[in-house]
């Protein structure tokens, strides 16, 4: 995390780009735009070509480089011409704007504070807490995190900051103040029926191949693969594109039987529950914000492996919940309402959400994207390019058991012998029940005795110590929750740099 | 001397829409040399039309059949027509017609002359492929298509390239007073068309031309999917879709605009594609430049540089970098509009007939096109 990139004091006053300026940001030809930027850029050979055809100087290499040239020509619009995971912030000084962006899809993270006679915009929670000396949790959102396993849409684990939505725009100038605007959402899905059946898989395949091939890089690929579909079918791609065999990794069954049929490098993550463990607690000591899904262990640390050999990986992402495949397992139960403590009992009622889709959409991308991110590895999602999830949205879906066939059909062109396989992956329940019951049952015990998440009154001490005494003399089963307990203790604490393990 | 007769089998006709279906109606009127019958399908409004069209039309089946039992029957019909006709000549509107075609040829002992499109290659390659085999000429609406019809096993000598003609407005105005406009009219039944380019293409152009406006003429199964879009990228207020509108009105949204833009590009892995592009010269025709796919039939279309711009149809920021050189320059793309005319009026349509006639006239002396 490169801390806050830009921010301002006095009431709505303009900001400034200390962040940026700090790190001597790329400016543009006469130093008068700066940015910074998380993340990559796809299309830049393409924003590289359009900038020197209109006449711009390029220096450098990096992909941040471009921003300030880009916003020359387009302005804040300069987000449409961006085919990336990414997030960024620009600093205009002559105008006294910055403006900010996260990627459609959401891939990349951006947080912001507003109000208070505050501002600061960063990538991530916790830059923006210690930046700013927020350390108060947002009671809603810790409701939601434990009802529901994550915090949706609109809200963040702290008081007072608030996520830029995938698509949109930040915007804070002296005329106008803040202001968050949509650049971009997913279109609608079409209910009309378009072409014929093969005339759409050769559409997707093209798109599928275009994607591919502009996240793979110079060096030899390397593709996480989950068990589902779409990272075979990134894995089968990428294989068919590079001269040289790609190497996968993968922690499932499923993943070693795809990298054979591929003639990939396989690395299978063999990793025993209190190895898995120590990788757990490494994690609780860095995560940005709290997540709940256990599957995040293994992810991390496949995502770990992978970054012993190579500093990006591609990945199936965005087959299960945008084009019709199975989305990931999720194991997490609902915390009980006795769990709560003073704190929560006091936070008003949930408002019921719709939209749970979307949200479980972003999830996904926020979970992937924190464990890539805690192993430094530059995670690339081909199935989220957005020319691609544009023309997903014109397929009408075809639910119920022909869920995912486009793209199994697409498989099948590329790989017939995996296209009939079932998708996935174990679920990582058992795992996590079994690690909350051997190495980070202590660890756990210790929150509940002396972290913030009892002593602030966020869950009831003596109902925690019930529920994890229940799961360790087998009596039943709580696993998820009680690792999504132990993340938010760990989380709190750190939110007051207390102590971390 | 009696004009020499010619009977004109084409499945594509009006008043059915379609640039086939211009092309063939406007052939039809242009051919004044010779006697023209036209043999096509039934469709509603026919009567209707074919009363005031001016020449002959019988009509067999109908276009709201399955296509390839429409097209058998009016391949049967067309022996029948002949034999009543007696043609000096058959020309032959779309290869799906063409068996039926070849056999009158063989019948009668009448030359045949096989007009090819582009997208034919694609969908019947071999019915495309016997009917340029075994006509004495093909005419191919551009360059591209000619290259398509010489892959698929037609003589090059047999193979001549005719563009598709238009009526020319008596008169255009290069003066558009209006806020800046782009207008598409395409039909929304191919992705193709390029309206999801254009999409992503608009907020690029509205960065640097704010009060743009988008009027999109055009109907089809994926006029959902195009609003849709418009709605995700929130361009509501920008964008005007008309769907299907009369020629008057799509007529005076081309005298309107500034800019026509269609980036048609090619099926993925695929040949096919615009055979030509004939509103195109619709928009030539009212001094409208274009943008256009630097693909296909599109390069005979668009002059580059001359009567409009050719991009990369996939690649929006290309889309958009051309849209604004045409709406920020204003004197350019008035000259632009200026050339545009000049090269429709190469296209009207007693010039096209005549390059057609010329042909007819060929393979009845019993040779091939030069």
């Amino acid at each position: 995390m490169n801390g806050i990139w830009a921010g301002g004091g006095g009431r709505d006053g303009p900001p400034a780009a200390y962040g940026m300026a700090a790190e001597r940001s790329p400016a543009n030809e006469d130093g008068t735009v700066w940015a910074v930027l998380e993340g990559e850029l796809y299309n830049r050979e393409r924003l590289r070509e359009e900038l020197s055809r209109r006449g711009h100087r390029l220096e450098g290499e990096e992909d941040v480089g471009l921003l300030p040239h880009l916003y020359e020509e387009y302005g804040t619009e300069l987000v449409h011409a961006l085919d990336g995971a990414f997030a960024f912030a620009i600093w205009d000084a002559p105008r006294r704007r910055l403006c900010a962006a996260r990627d459609r899809l959401g891939e990349a993270s951006l947080f912001y504070a507003a109000g208070g006679g505050r501002f600061a915009v960063a990538p991530g929670l916790l830059p923006l807490a210690s930046g700013l000396g927020l350390s108060e949790p947002e009671p809603l959102a810790l409701r939601e995190y434990l009802r529901r396993g994550w915090i949706g849409a609109g809200r963040s684990a702290l008081a007072g900051a608030l996520p830029v939505p995938p698509g949109h725009l930040l915007i804070h100038d002296p005329e106008d103040g803040v202001r968050t605007r949509r650049y971009w959402a997913r279109p609608d899905p079409a209910r009309a029926e378009s072409e014929s059946g093969p005339e759409l898989r050769v559409e997707l395949g093209h798109l599928v191949e275009l994607a591919v091939r502009s996240r793979i890089g110079a060096v030899s690929p390397v593709v996480l693969l989950d068990g589902g579909i779409g990272s075979a079918l990134v894995a089968a791609l990428a294989a068919r594109d590079s001269t040289v065999p790609i190497a996968t990794f993968g922690a499932d069954p499923a993943a070693r039987a795809v990298a054979e049929a591929l003639g990939a490098e396989h690395h299978e993550l063999r990793r025993s529950p209190e190895e898995l463990a120590a990788v757990a607690l490494e994690m609780l000591a860095a995560f940005d914000r709290p997540f709940a899904d256990p599957g995040m262990i293994v992810a991390g640390a496949v995502a770990a492996a992978a970054r012993a050999s190579a500093p990006a990986a591609l990945g199936g992402l965005g087959a299960g919940r945008l084009l019709g495949g199975a989305p990931p397992a999720r194991v997490f139960a609902p915390a009980p309402e006795s769990l709560f403590g003073p704190r929560l009992v006091e936070a008003a009622d949930l408002p019921e959400r719709s939209g749970r889709g979307a949200d479980a959409a972003a999830e996904d991308l926020a979970i992937a994207g924190e464990a890539a991110r805690l192993a430094s590895l530059r995670l690339r999602s081909p199935l989220l390019q957005f020319e691609l999830v544009e023309f997903a949205a014109t397929v009408p879906s075809d639910p119920g058991p022909g869920e995912g066939r486009l793209l199994r059909e697409l498989l099948g062109d590329v790989l017939p012998s995996l296209a009939s396989r079932p998708e996935r992956a174990a679920s990582p329940a058992p795992l996590v029940d079994e690690m909350m019951r051997g190495p980070l049952a202590e660890p756990l015990r210790r929150r509940i005795r002396d972290g913030r998440l009892t002593g602030d009154g966020w869950v009831s001490a003596p109902a925690a110590t019930a529920l994890l005494d229940e799961h360790e003399r087998g009596i039943a089963d709580h696993g998820s929750t009680l690792w999504a307990l132990l993340v938010l203790g760990a989380w709190l604490d750190r939110c007051t740099g207390g102590e971390d393990g | 001397m009696a004009k020499p007769r010619v009977l004109l089998v084409t499945p594509d006709f009006p008043p059915d829409v379609g640039g086939i279906q211009e092309l063939m109606g406007g052939l039809a009127q242009a051919l004044s040399g010779v006697e023209v019958r036209v043999l096509s399908l039934g469709q509603a409004g026919a009567a209707a039309f074919d009363r005031d069209f001016g020449v002959e039309v019988r009509r067999s089946a109908s276009v709201s059949m399955d296509r390839r039992l429409a097209v058998l029957r009016l391949n049967a019909r067309s022996l029948a027509e002949a034999a009543a006709f007696r043609p000096d000549a058959i020309l032959c509107g779309h290869v799906v017609a063409g068996i039926g075609a070849l056999a009158l040829r063989r019948l009668l002992r009448v030359p045949l002359v096989q007009y090819v499109h582009a997208d034919e290659f694609r969908i019947r390659p071999s019915l495309a492929g016997r009917a340029v085999r075994g006509a004495d000429a093909t005419i191919a609406v551009s360059r591209y298509t000619r290259e398509m019809a010489i892959e698929a096993g037609a003589d090059p000598a047999r193979v001549r390239v005719i563009p598709p003609g238009i009526d020319l407005p008596a008169s255009f105005d290069l003066r558009r007073p209006g806020p800046p406009t782009v207008v598409t009219v395409a039909t929304m039944r191919f992705r193709r068309k390029g309206h999801d380019v254009v999409v992503r293409a608009l907020p690029l152009v509205r960065a640097r031309v704010p009060s743009v406006r988008w009027v999109v003429i055009g109907d089809g199964v994926f006029r959902e999917a195009v609003e849709n879009a418009v709605a995700a990228y929130s361009l509501q207020d920008a964008v005007e879709l008309r769907g299907r509108v009369g020629d008057e009105e799509r007529d005076r949204a081309l005298s309107a605009a500034h800019a026509f833009c269609m980036p048609s590009r090619l099926p993925a892995r695929g040949t096919g594609g615009e055979g030509f592009g004939i509103v195109y010269l619709e928009a030539a025709a009212r001094g409208l430049p274009s943008v256009g796919g630097d693909v296909a039939g599109v390069r005979d279309a668009i002059v580059d540089g001359r009567t409009g711009l050719l991009v990369d149809p996939t690649d929006h920021i290309a889309v958009a970098g051309a849209l604004s050189e045409l709406l920020l320059d204003r004197d350019r793309s008035a000259r632009m509009g200026e050339e545009a005319r000049r090269f429709a009026e190469e296209h009207a349509w007693p010039r096209i007939g005549a390059a057609v006639e010329g042909v007819l006239e060929e393979v009845r002396r019993g040779r091939g096109p030069a």
